[in-house]
């Protein structure tokens, strides 16, 4: 059950709400929250009952864990082996789950083997269950963690906004606002203001995104086929597909915060205007800001560390030092990034991609470089993205590489007569694009536009309001009848089968 | 040399504006680079080496005068601004 789905907005959402009134009415928050995992599971269990399973063993397994890493708070040999037993284990049934055939496929292209594939599914969301429940057992080690019974750890790693794609939560986030909570659960405000955030994420993702993916699609599955491309079809299909993503990934954000503050539990900030960015470093402070949290403090941190120690305990030149404690860190950790995002060598590749781009991002700054206009810096970060994102949905390397070389060395490629052109209505995709593209770019962002009701557990930041100007929300008539036009629009545009890109994840 | 001293030597910003809740997110020289050199600076000054669950566990200047306090190094500095902890 996705969240645009007519059964997720209308039979779920509202049973879920009532529930969590009532539980709160009759046993408190404690009850209220309680209600609440148990429909997250039920929602969770909507894709298969066996990944309920999984799902429950991985909390129940994750939550005596870390209790025993706590309980050996005065032995850290050994909280130190439980912790590394615990991130194995993890890393060991996510590997299974995601990696078992792209292992396969690589011993047999090295061994010339013909291993077969074993027949599994990934359960929805493991990528993300599993990275919060490794976050939780680090911070559990470093005593960060308080804790809890097992109802309020399990509330925290499956809580049904986010756990079958994200933000990545940290325990302290959502444990804060489960404490001494004397509000009421019933609040209508808090109602609304989730609301409109579902509904604006709802638009994005059904109205928006769904309506430029089938460009995207057109030049994709075109090329797979065999017919040639322009340089123009080749960039309207590559902008097509990174204002696709952007639309489906920060729509499921903005929904999933949304949700949360529905259900009291304010959720950290996943999107903040990515195509914004004028560098690399900036887009990925900006894009997927749980997933680049989770992986500078548990990847990148650690690899410069080492790093910083061996450079300083040589006296290491400038250069050495830079690629030893930015370099080579910046590039481990996206292609670890980029695997994480799929078993398979494009993936590999787009880690590469945007490794290099911030090397050479750290390296500039480093070597203190001038900084170049803020246009040439969107214009090569927008570059590096779009480009990365050909590599990202392309099904293959080859296919990736013709249509990068399509859109950068045209002139390299055979002329456009030697097969027929993808049929890609050029004019309204032209269009839509630029369109989804005043949006991005003129636009205040959703968590922006609520400033005056800040929807999320992160600080809001100074420039929020400013940067809402004319569009900051505040209940009047016309906001109201705008906002039930969207809903409608959003509501008659949920079609069959679309789901969320990163559910793949 | 004196904890904020050495972290604002790092940072490149004055000592005195520097407090226990300054971190990466409110101090702008503050970047992923910088935020591996003052660790380093300040293992290196007290003679301690921090864990890497304890690096990753670092959220603040606060944070790390405790971790310090926790190996038995002395901080007898007390900040002006050390009771304003930002959140």
């Amino acid at each position: 059950m996705v969240f645009h789905s007519f059964e997720f907005i209308f039979v779920f959402l509202p049973l879920a709400y009532l529930g969590f009134v009532v539980a709160h009415r009759l046993a408190g928050w404690t009850g209220a929250f309680r209600f609440l995992i148990a429909a997250s599971l039920v929602f969770y269990a909507q894709w298969s009952a066996a990944f309920a399973a999984i799902l429950v063993v991985s909390v129940a397994a994750n939550y005596w864990l870390g209790n025993q890493i706590m309980s050996h708070s005065d032995r850290p040999d050994r909280a130190w082996t439980l912790l590394l037993l615990g991130i194995g284990i993890n890393l060991a049934a996510l590997g299974y789950f995601k990696y078992s055939n792209f292992l396969i496929d690589i011993t047999n292209q090295l061994t010339g083997a013909g291993a077969s594939h074993i027949r599994l599914l990934l359960p929805v969301g493991i990528s993300f269950y599993t990275f919060v429940q490794i976050g939780y057992l680090v911070e559990a080690y470093n005593g960060r963690v308080v804790r809890v019974g097992l109802d309020k750890y399990a509330l925290f790693a499956a809580f049904f906004p986010c756990v079958t794609a994200g933000p990545l939560v940290l325990q302290r986030e959502m444990l804060e606002q489960m404490q001494d909570r004397r509000d009421a659960a019933l609040d209508v405000q808090r109602l609304a203001v989730g609301l409109t955030m579902f509904g604006i994420g709802l638009f994005k993702k059904v109205f928006l995104a769904d309506s430029i993916g089938p460009f995207a699609n057109t030049v994709f599955d075109g090329a797979a086929a065999g017919e040639s491309l322009s340089v123009a079809i080749a960039w309207l299909g590559a902008v097509a597909y990174a204002l696709q993503l952007y639309f489906d990934f920060s729509g499921y954000s903005d929904m999933a915060l949304g949700l949360g503050l529905i259900f009291g539990l304010k959720l950290p900030l996943n999107f903040d205007s990515p195509f914004k960015a004028t560098s690399i470093s900036d887009f990925w402070r900006r894009w997927h800001m749980t997933m680049t949290r989770f992986f500078t403090t548990y990847i990148f941190t650690p690899l410069a560390m080492r790093g910083m120690r061996s450079a300083g305990g040589r006296s290491a030149g400038r250069f050495e030092r830079f690629i030893l404690t930015g370099g080579v860190p910046a590039l481990i950790t996206f292609l670890i990034a980029g695997v994480w995002h799929g078993a398979g060598w494009t993936f590999v590749v787009y880690g590469i991609i945007h490794g290099v781009a911030i090397a050479i991002n750290l390296g500039w700054r480093e070597a203190r470089l001038p900084q170049p206009p803020a246009v040439v810096g969107w214009l090569l970060t927008m570059a590096v993205v779009v480009s990365g994102l050909v590599v990202f949905r392309a099904p293959t390397l080859d296919l990736a590489g013709s249509i990068l070389a399509s859109m950068w060395v045209p002139f390299l490629m055979a002329p456009p007569e030697a097969a027929a052109l993808v049929a890609l209505d050029q004019r309204t995709a032209l269009a839509t694009i630029v369109l989804l593209g005043a949006i991005v770019l003129l636009l205040p962002n959703s968590q922006q536009i609520l400033h005056r009701h800040w929807v999320s557990s992160d600080a809001m930041p100074a420039t929020a309001r400013v940067a809402a100007g004319l569009m900051a929300w505040r209940p009047s008539l016309g906001l109201s009848l705008g906002l039930a036009a969207t809903f409608a629009i959003a509501i008659a545009s949920i079609g069959a089968g679309t789901t969320f890109v990163y559910y793949q994840f | 040399m004196k904890f904020y001293e050495i972290v604002g030597n790092i940072l490149g910003v004055d000592a005195s504006s520097l407090n226990e809740g300054s971190n990466a997110s409110n101090v702008p020289q503050w970047d992923s680079l910088r935020h591996i050199e003052v660790i380093f600076a300040v293992e290196s000054a007290y003679q301690v080496r921090f864990t890497m669950p304890e690096i990753a566990g670092l959220r603040d200047l606060g944070d790390m005068r405790q971790l310090l306090l926790s190996k038995n190094v002395a901080l007898t500095e007390v900040n002006a601004n050390a009771d304003r902890k930002i959140a």
